[in-house]
């Protein structure tokens, strides 16, 4: 199905605002020309959040990456990303979910697919927003391109939110070049055994905001004012048992045997509060461990 | 001049009755082999020849032609020697006519008139049985073997020379051997093996004792130096024995495929452990000439560990699809098709991703770890009803082998006495529509197990597993009712683990 195709040159409607002053401030210089495929091209006239993160995400970092997606598009917040698994793809889904507006920027040609398995979600994507990117068709992914092609997602964001980042990954280098632009980076805290965290807490160490409710991201853009659907904080359950398994989980995942060695408790009682927990949707199960959420 | 006696050659793990014809005639002396022999067969001749003659037997200078019937069907192995060289000297006039009326002789030559054993001597001594043969002749040394098949009269040969003279009425039969006691454990074996040995790791000990309690199969997926390959060695420490008919069905398979160590009846559960450099037809069964049984029939009866799953080759592990399902497997062949027995339970280890590392070291990338978890399929995975994740978690010592297997012992007992009368033996060989008879729930029960497939977004081949593991469940905590909790452990034990 063929979207209709976009242009746009260095100038007063050139969605890199102020493209000029950030070509000196990194090695490579911000592209002349933005191609870009998708039917939303309005997508650009609202403000911009950039939510990117880890492939390896865990699923408390996809189910986050998901809900801010779907508060800043309710919000009418244009969700910038770069199409990946993990992180990426979440955010783009839940603007979707959402029915906001979304803009995926590719490393490669408009017209290839990486990966492969996100053929789908590309199609959304061009459907209810754009697909954009400075190569031309036919453009391959090489390992090079991505951390070049995140200058570009730096640069069309008014702020940067990094959801789950490894130490030495490509959403440290987005946080970095957008720090540099001069916008606003928030990252979500995690546990020091959480790997897929360390580049977050990293980045909070450089001086990123904590993003402890995603209604933070209205302020930065000059948004004030309340909007429903924020991070209400998490009510522990109020039966005993299924509060020391919570707690036992304490944000992380971890086996059965595990928290049943962090609980303590006998058996048949540490079943039945897993089992409530898990059909009351506190925990769920995924690659064989529990996960709260 | 004419004689005939019947023999016997493997067929698969059966045996298959041979009437070996041998014609003595005037004429250039000569000796053909016809009725599609192997090389083994061709050669015979030689052997036949010096063994008459070692034995001070005639042999005969005239023209001989061997034929083994039925013609078409291609005979193997070395095991018709003794039967042809009785009838060349019957034919020959050595040995009255009518001396080998009714005989069954299996047996292969040495140059000096020795008899040597046969391989699966348990299953051609049964085939002869089977087609009434009144006396069943068989090497010294497989005598132990053939005793276990009920209702053969066996007697001994060892040497050519003295099995004429008792066949002529000369001497008296040697003592055939009186029957082998039964066989525990492989002999000499290093330091017994003990559940003890591991600490902590409750849930997948406890998943352990269900596979070997109801035949469940089992993967177990963790980092490396965790426990798994400990764990799964420690499967046979709690392994119910054998019972008689399966006793002798194992025995017979393993003699078949020449791997039975000594004459005694096997009631300890065979346990094979091929390495993930195993070819298909090694796993399932094949050969070009003789048709073995693979490791899953090796394995009939008992369990089959394969340690690092993902590295087998990927067509190996698919290969497996069929034996897990039916419990038989087909192997054809150009020449033949052939069904071996293969009811094993599947105990499989996994790495989480191919660098082995844990999480926190661990560098695969994430196209790394997909692929490496593609090389196990969905329809395979299914079929695992017992699925965990092992993870480093506490140190307390768990329970001994003893203790687990005495729990086995009566999950066994209860099933046996449930089961009996139905084709199935064990809770996972249960149809999905014999689950309500066999697997019945309280409304507490179902109310959990509904709920858990809803959780989980079951469809009815899952539900259906969760259903059997939870029966075994309340089986080792000897139970009639199947209990809540069963079914929230049974759901526990099958996870998605990538």
């Amino acid at each position: 199905m063929s979207r209709r195709r976009h242009r746009w040159e260095r100038g007063a409607d050139f969605p890199i605002r102020d493209a000029d002053l950030l070509d000196e401030m990194l090695d490579a210089a911000m592209p002349l020309v933005l191609l870009g495929e998708g039917d939303r091209a309005e997508a650009f006239d609202a403000p911009r959040v950039a939510i990117v993160g880890t492939r390896a995400a865990t699923p408390m970092g996809i189910a986050d990456a998901h809900e801010i997606a779907a508060f800043c598009a309710r919000a009418g917040i244009t969700v910038v990303s770069g199409l990946a698994i993990g992180i990426d793809g979440a955010a783009h889904e839940g603007a979707l979910d959402a029915d906001g507006l979304t803009v995926g920027v590719v490393a490669t040609g408009l017209d290839v697919v990486y990966p492969r398995r996100h053929e789908q979600l590309y199609e959304r994507v061009r459907e209810r927003g754009l697909i954009v990117g400075e190569n031309g068709y036919g453009t391959q992914p090489l390992p090079w391109r991505f951390p070049v092609r995140n200058r570009i997602i730096a640069a069309l964001a008014d702020a940067v939110v990094v959801v789950e980042a490894t130490v030495s990954g490509g959403a440290r280098i987005t946080a970095n070049d957008a720090a540099r632009f001069g916008r606003d980076v928030y990252a979500l805290p995690g546990s020091r055994r959480n790997p897929a965290a360390a580049g977050c807490n990293a980045l909070l160490l450089d001086g990123a905001k904590p993003l402890l409710d995603p209604a933070d991201i209205l302020f930065a853009l000059g948004r004030g004012g309340t909007i429903a659907g924020g991070w209400e904080p998490a009510r522990p359950p109020a039966d005993p048992d299924q509060r020391a398994v919570m707690r036992a989980l304490a944000g992380d995942s971890a086996t059965i045997d595990q928290i049943e060695h962090r609980v303590g408790l006998p058996p048949d009682r540490l079943g039945a509060a897993l089992r409530a927990l898990e059909f009351a949707g506190h925990v769920e199960r995924r690659r064989g461990l529990w996960w709260p959420r | 001049m004419l004689a005939a006696v019947r023999s016997a050659v493997l067929e698969g793990v059966d045996g298959r009755i041979v009437t070996v014809e041998v014609h003595v005639s005037r004429g250039l002396p000569g000796y053909t082999v016809v009725g599609l022999p192997d090389a083994a067969g061709r050669e015979s001749r030689e052997r036949v020849r010096a063994a008459l003659l070692s034995s001070g037997l005639e042999y005969p200078q005239k023209r001989v032609t061997v034929n083994l019937a039925p013609a078409s069907v291609r005979k193997t192995g070395a095991g018709l020697e003794l039967a042809v060289a009785l009838a060349l000297t019957c034919a020959a006039g050595g040995l009255p006519a009518g001396a080998l009326e009714g005989l069954g002789v299996l047996g292969e030559l040495g140059l000096d008139g020795t008899v040597r054993p046969v391989v699966g001597a348990i299953a051609l001594v049964d085939a002869l049985a089977r087609v009434g043969a009144d006396h069943i002749i068989v090497p010294a040394e497989n005598a132990a073997e053939a005793a276990l098949v009920p209702g053969a009269a066996v007697r001994v040969a060892r040497t050519l020379g003295e099995l004429h003279a008792c066949l002529k009425g000369e001497a008296a039969w040697p003592e055939p051997p009186g029957p082998p006691r039964p066989q525990l454990g492989e002999p000499g074996g290093d330091e017994p093996l003990d559940l003890a040995d591991i600490r902590g790791l409750a849930h997948a000990r406890h998943a352990l004792a269900v596979a070997a309690a109801g035949a469940h199969h089992l993967l177990m997926v963790g980092p490396p130096g965790v426990g798994k390959t400990m764990l799964a060695r420690r499967l046979p420490t709690v392994l119910a024995p054998l019972e008689r008919e399966d006793a002798l069905e194992v025995t017979r398979i393993h003699s078949a495929a020449g791997v039975h160590r000594g004459p005694a009846l096997r009631i300890d559960p065979p346990f094979r452990q091929p390495h993930h450099s195993a070819s298909m037809a090694s796993l399932i069964g094949g050969g070009s000439s003789r048709v073995r049984p693979g490791e899953v029939s090796l394995a009939h009866r008992g369990a089959l560990m394969l340690d690092e799953l993902p590295e087998f080759p990927v067509h190996a592990l698919e290969s497996l699809r069929q034996p897990l399902e039916e419990r038989v497997v087909r192997v054809s062949r150009a020449s033949c098709s052939i069904e071996f027995p293969a009811d094993f339970l599947l105990v499989a280890c996994a790495n989480p991703c191919p660098c082995g590392r844990d999480a926190t070291t661990c560098r695969c990338s994430d196209v790394q770890r997909t692929r490496y978890a593609r090389r196990l399929s969905a329809p395979l995975l299914d079929r695992f009803d017992l699925r965990v994740k092992v993870e480093r978690a506490g140190t307390e010592p768990g329970e001994s082998s003893e203790v687990v297997r005495a729990r086995v012992a009566v999950a066994v007992a209860r099933q046996r006495v449930r089961l009996h009368g139905t084709p199935w033996r064990r809770n996972s060989h249960l149809p999905a529509g014999a689950l309500d008879r066999f697997c019945s729930l309280s409304n507490d029960a179902r109310e959990a197990w509904l709920g858990q497939c809803q959780v989980r977004g079951l469809t009815g081949r899952g539900a259906a597993r969760i259903r059997r593991v939870a029966r075994t469940l309340a089986d080792l905590d000897d139970r009639a009712e199947i209990a809540a909790g069963d079914v929230d452990r049974a759901a526990w034990m099958r996870e998605d683990l990538w």
